[in-house]
């Protein structure tokens, strides 16, 4: 026996033997010059041009950088010049010109003003279908060339000379500065992508060269994108962080263990997620800050064919739906508490100018859900709708279809609101994937869904332009279709007075939500972010990237 | 089989200790019914088990409070006298919630290996008994289906036919029937040219009354041990799908998705995580050792 | 011998076509694909040109022959959602990740499971079989999910012992970065110990108690010999037609273990790929697994021939 078992055992001990040396040397080199972050998932692109989300502008406001930066303190967002290193308006407010800095790209090649020039545009070339060309549109000549109108030559952006840029813009545009900011006007370099092809440059890191503070050294999709730092940076003595690891993991518990444990140096979240972090705010390692986030969360109703009830052109009907949900409730249902109620859409991180813009407005529900402030009144509404329509006012009889990806915690809240305010049904539907959520929603096999939007720049524009009716964006929110709205919404062009333009957006914020009830908006983010208590200078903009890091350090 | 000789048994009962050399001729069944309860385990986790199906069916009864009924005022509470297992983080019952995963939990796997086990059985038998090229092109079905990596096909018949719980069954059941399938056409190969079955053959016995009187019984026992292992497997299937986000999705609720609710809490409710935790464990322990007595009472080869 | 490989190609071919046919066709049948949810904000002239690009515009049976086409040359195209990205990639890149994890949790966990079954199987009827047998129906009764949940909270949150996720990479591809790789080896090895702890030790009692043993200790031949000449040849058996499979399954992912500690292996890209829809992806790596798991089979046949002579396999 003893022979063979000895072999057996001998193995095994082996085995551990090595697991447990391995502990040993358990170097997490967590030096000061090191950050580590995480991501929920993976950037979908490395192509400034095709950004979509948060996690790409995360690591690409990193590793590249346009005209300006913008610069976060105590939540609100400011600009700062960058690769520009000055600019001029015209009187008339519409041509801006730009003397850049003399800086480098990774490889040693100049940063030029052509390269601007190419990157507006690539993004508008029709081709490339890229998602956030309307973002250009205010630039003379772009949305003629994007919709296959026009031609390249006739969009307004002109290198003057290497080191000079002149965009002109279409209308006066107070907020043009806030929007040429974003990670999608910055520059590009034709002749590296060009090598690939738009498609494979997508993700093609290794090709890739920066102009930013940091460069990408590897990027393992699910596992870990490692960012050094990159001393061609015009501004590299300012960076004091010489490598970024930045890991995906969507799971909440694991970032507050990573936290804990000192091997992540910051977070940002917001809604439920944010209740799992707040044993952390006792810690004495870990810093918390709260900073209301640029996000609206809103109930869609389907008013391109009603639904699936058929019951949702109808306004009333919209009404009550919208007025029957307890917005504490729901934020405490779903974000734990942790975001906001809102009664109105724009939310009030906004600012118009240096005008708070959710301070002018007010919340545009209020005097309506005073008015329905029971459900008996609320059902009668309901039923009022039901008779307009010409159906049975059996209330009981009513349902309708919630459709939703994986299930969400919204269906189920609503079900019950809804069933005990209004003594009406919902069905939960719940698609597979997303691509059979985009399916089912194209077919529009709903009545309900929930959705968010994030703001993309600091003006009520960004949120109140997805209910112009040719925007594209309002179809995928119920298809609101006013020419009431099209028409106020058409006055902004030539309007550049603060005051002015507050009113318009208030007016335009009240039809939407409070008239026609095209939305039922219904939380709003508000943004935690811990931090390990040595890291300074970490900023967190509302509009754009969650993170900017680049001249963070760590003491 | 025959009752006629299971007088005996009531003897062989009282004390085997005294008749230790000359086997009593009891009945199979009989015998691994003795030896089965018996085993105090085995016995001790089968009621448990039957304790735990009464409480997941009517548990919720117990209770006057609604599995489904969020209260946002009650959200994340400890354990106590109304909420016994505490509050979930929508404020719902957590005790009420835990019997209906384990029902769904409980169903799925049950009926998931009831279809393959009853599907493969049939498909296996009818092979056999056919034969010849019926049985060659049937066997290469088996084993591409034997081939398929299971997880990965699962999850794909999950995003083709949508979640729920009647995709979910397929889905196990499709991947798992392909073992009973072989173990019944090896069974009946051996049992087709027994003397009984050749004449039940001549009697013109129709094929599906032979199946039942002479197949189904001689494969009794190798099936329920299949049972015993293939259920704590497609317990696990469901919950881990589920927790994946590929399986039985919200509102409805299983032990899966209340482990993957629960693991949000983990830090600060670790009740939430633990409770269902612990429930699964349980259960699958529990099947697993009664799996074994089974064993241990239906092998011929573990006479005691 | 050599009939009978070649029969099993024909078999092998025949059964990767079927599963590959069915996978696309399963695939296509849903509504929606790859590109929906990365083109579904776009104008509908951008999208269209996207769809293009891709040739996901096309008929589905003329889409079947081109892939089914290419899969003959090896080819099973490039991801969709992840563009650049191909089989070969994902094979040089991921593979590497998941084999380790799966290696070293098989060479933790049945060498132990070995161990401990041959133990209790010796020692029956004592304490020490008595505490194998709860500890491996324990570990048998939790799956590798919760385990590794278990584990990752409180080695890595509470006790800080090791780092919560993460998996050794370059340089440290195969050997080093030990201390990332213990958890996820204990949160799939302990499960192999509990399994093959009772395989073990069934087989053995099996053999313990089995005429030839009884013969052989008869006529007096030591305890030592009996179990070298008889025991452990033939209690090995089930061991060795079992190791393939599982060395399979194991080196091609853990899902689970990998989705927790974030080990960007071949299990969790092929979630990602059913959830993106990616087809080429979800096909190659199903008619890859496939194959593999069919060679597997066979080399297990061959093995039960190998240690067995009273098994022939192949008359019909």
């Amino acid at each position: 026996m003893g022979k063979h078992l000895g072999l057996v055992a001998g193995v095994a001990v082996v085995g551990l033997t090595t697991l447990l040396a391995g502990c040993g040397n358990n170097s997490t080199s967590t030096t000061n010059k090191t950050l580590n972050l995480v991501q929920a998932s993976d950037p979908t692109t490395v192509d400034v041009n095709d950004v979509r989300n948060a996690n790409e502008f995360n690591v690409l406001n990193a590793t590249q950088e346009g005209l300006f930066r913008v610069t976060s303190k105590n939540g609100k967002d400011s600009l700062k010049l960058a690769q520009a290193k000055s600019y001029t308006i015209s009187k008339d407010g519409k041509t801006y010109t730009f003397k850049l800095r003399h800086t480098k790209w990774s490889d040693g090649k100049a940063v030029t003003a052509q390269q601007f020039v190419d990157s507006i545009i690539r993004e508008l070339t029709p081709k490339n279908g890229f998602a956030y060309a309307s973002m250009a549109y205010d630039i003379q000549g772009a949305e003629a060339f994007n919709t296959g109108k026009g031609t390249a030559n006739q969009v307004g952006a002109k290198a003057l000379d290497q080191h000079t840029l002149q965009i002109t813009l279409t209308n006066k545009t107070p907020y043009f500065l806030k929007k040429l900011s974003s990670v999608v006007f910055y520059p590009v370099r034709l002749d590296k992508i060009n090598k690939v092809g738009t498609k494979k440059w997508k993700t093609d890191w290794q090709d890739q060269v920066y102009n930013g503070a940091y460069k990408m050294t590897s990027w393992k999709t699910n596992g870990k994108i490692v960012l050094k730092k990159n001393s061609k940076f015009w501004n590299a003595k300012k960076v004091n962080l010489t490598k970024v690891n930045i890991t995906t993991t969507a799971k909440d518990s694991t970032m507050v263990s990573l936290l804990q444990s000192g091997q992540l140096d910051a977070v940002l979240t917001s809604g439920a997620n944010a209740s799992d972090f707040n044993k952390l705010a006792s810690s004495n390692k870990i810093t918390k800050r709260t900073q209301a986030g640029g996000s609206t969360s809103f109930i869609v109703f389907n008013q391109h064919t009603g639904g699936t009830s058929k019951l949702l052109k109808n306004t009333k009907i919209r009404e009550a739906l919208s007025l029957a949900i307890n917005r504490n409730a729901y934020n405490k249902a779903i974000n734990g508490g942790q975001g906001q109620a809102v009664y109105s859409f724009v939310p009030n991180s906004i600012d118009v100018n240096t005008t708070n813009y959710h301070d002018y407005a007010g919340n545009v529900l209020t005097s309506a859900l005073k008015q329905y402030n029971s459900s008996a009144k609320l059902q009668a509404l309901f039923k009022a709708g039901l008779k307009e329509t010409g159906q049975s006012t059996d209330l009981s009889k009513v349902t309708l279809n919630y459709l939703t990806t994986s299930g969400d915690d919204t269906g189920t809240f609503l079900k019950q609101q809804y069933k005990s305010k209004l003594g009406i049904n919902v069905k939960i539907t719940t698609a597979p994937d997303d691509a059979s959520f985009i399916a089912d929603r194209n077919a529009n096999k709903y009545d309900l869904l929930a959705n968010a939007w994030n703001g993309d720049y600091d003006d009520p524009s960004t949120f109140l332009n997805l209910w112009v009716s040719t925007g594209g964006f309002q179809k995928f929110f119920g298809g609101y279709d006013s020419t009431e709205y099209d028409k106020l919404y058409g006055t902004l062009a030539d309007t550049a007075d603060t005051q002015k333009r507050l009113k318009i957006y208030s007016q335009l914020e009240k039809l939407v939500v409070a008239k026609d009830f095209g939305v039922a908006p219904v939380s709003g983010a508000k943004n935690q972010i811990y931090t390990n208590k040595n890291l300074k200078n970490f900023q967190t903009p509302v509009f754009g990237p969650d993170y900017d890091y680049v001249y963070a350090n760590k003491k | 089989m025959d009752s006629k000789f299971n007088f005996v048994s009531t003897s062989s009962a009282t004390d085997t200790a005294e008749q230790p050399t000359t086997p009593v001729s009891i009945g199979f069944w009989q015998s691994a019914g003795h030896k089965f309860s018996h085993d105090r385990l085995s016995m001790t986790c089968a009621t448990i088990l039957i304790i735990l199906v009464l409480v997941a069916i009517f548990g919720p009864m117990l209770s006057p409070l609604n599995p489904n009924q969020l209260h946002v005022n009650q959200q994340n509470l400890a354990p106590s006298q109304t909420y016994w297992f505490g509050t979930d983080h929508l404020g719902r019952d957590l005790f009420t919630r835990v019997c209906l995963g384990v029902r769904i939990s409980l169903i799925v796997a049950l009926v998931a290996t009831l279809l393959s086990m009853v599907f493969g059985t049939i498909y296996g038998m009818l092979m056999s008994y056919f034969g010849g090229w019926v049985d060659s092109c049937l066997m290469r079905l088996i084993e591409i289906f034997n081939s398929l990596p299971s997880l990965l096909v699962t999850m794909i018949i999950m995003t083709v036919l949508g979640n729920g719980i009647g995709t979910m069954l397929f889905a196990l059941a499709i991947t798992s029937w392909a073992g009973a399938a072989r173990q019944a056409r090896g069974l009946v190969l051996q049992l087709r040219d027994t003397d009984y079955v050749t004449a039940a053959i001549m009697l013109n016995t129709p094929l599906w009354k032979i199946m039942l009187r002479h197949f189904v019984p001689n494969m009794m026992s190798i099936l329920i041990l299949d049972i015993g292992q293939s259920i704590p497997a497609n317990i696990f299937a469901e919950a881990s799908l589920s927790f994946l986000g590929l399986g039985i999705q919200a509102p409805n609720t299983s032990l899966g998705i209340l482990i993957s609710e629960g693991q949000n809490q983990m830090l600060q409710h670790a009740s939430q995580l633990y409770i269902p935790i612990l429930v699964l464990v349980v259960i699958v322990l529990a099947f697993n050792i009664v799996g074994d007595g089974l064993r241990d009472a239906l092998d011929p080869k573990f006479k005691a | 011998m050599l009939k009978v490989i070649l029969r099993r190609l024909v078999a092998l071919i025949i059964s990767l076509f079927l599963i590959a046919s069915a996978t696309f066709f399963l695939l296509a049948a849903v509504p929606g694909d790859a590109l929906s949810a990365q083109t579904d904000k776009l104008p509908t002239a951008a999208r269209k040109q996207v769809y293009r690009n891709t040739g996901l515009d096309k008929p589905v049976l003329q889409r079947y022959e081109i892939t089914m086409t290419n899969m003959l040359h090896g080819d099973f195209g490039t991801s969709i959602a992840d563009p650049g990205m191909t089989m070969h990639t994902v094979l040089k890149e991921k593979l590497p990740l998941s084999a380790r994890l799966g290696l070293q949790q098989v060479l933790f966990g049945i060498p132990l499971g070995l161990l401990l079954g041959t133990l209790a199987a010796v020692y029956k009827n004592t304490w020490l079989d008595r505490s194998v047998t709860i500890v491996s129906l324990l570990l048998m009764s939790v799956p590798s999910l919760i385990l590794a949940l278990l584990l990752q909270s409180y080695f890595g949150g509470t006790l800080g012992w090791f780092p919560i996720i993460g998996w050794p990479e370059g340089s440290n591809l195969w050997l080093g970065g030990w201390s990332y790789t213990v958890l996820p080896t204990l949160a799939g090895g302990l499960g192999y110990i509990a399994r093959y702890a009772r395989l073990l030790k069934n087989s053995m009692l099996d053999v313990l108690s089995s005429d030839y043993v009884l013969t052989a200790k008869t006529k007096g031949l030591t305890g030592r010999r009996v179990v070298m000449n008889h025991v452990v040849r033939n209690a090995a058996i089930p061991i060795i037609t079992s190791l393939p499979v599982t060395v399979a399954f194991s080196i091609t992912g853990s899902v689970f273990v990998e989705s927790i500690f974030v080990i960007p292996g071949i299990g969790q890209y092929f979630v990602q790929a059913l959830t993106n829809r990616d087809v080429p992806i979800i096909m190659g790596e199903t008619v890859l697994l496939a194959a593999l798991y069919i060679v597997t089979l066979f080399i297990t046949d061959l093995l039960y021939m190998a240690v067995d002579p009273r098994i022939k396999l192949y008359q019909n």
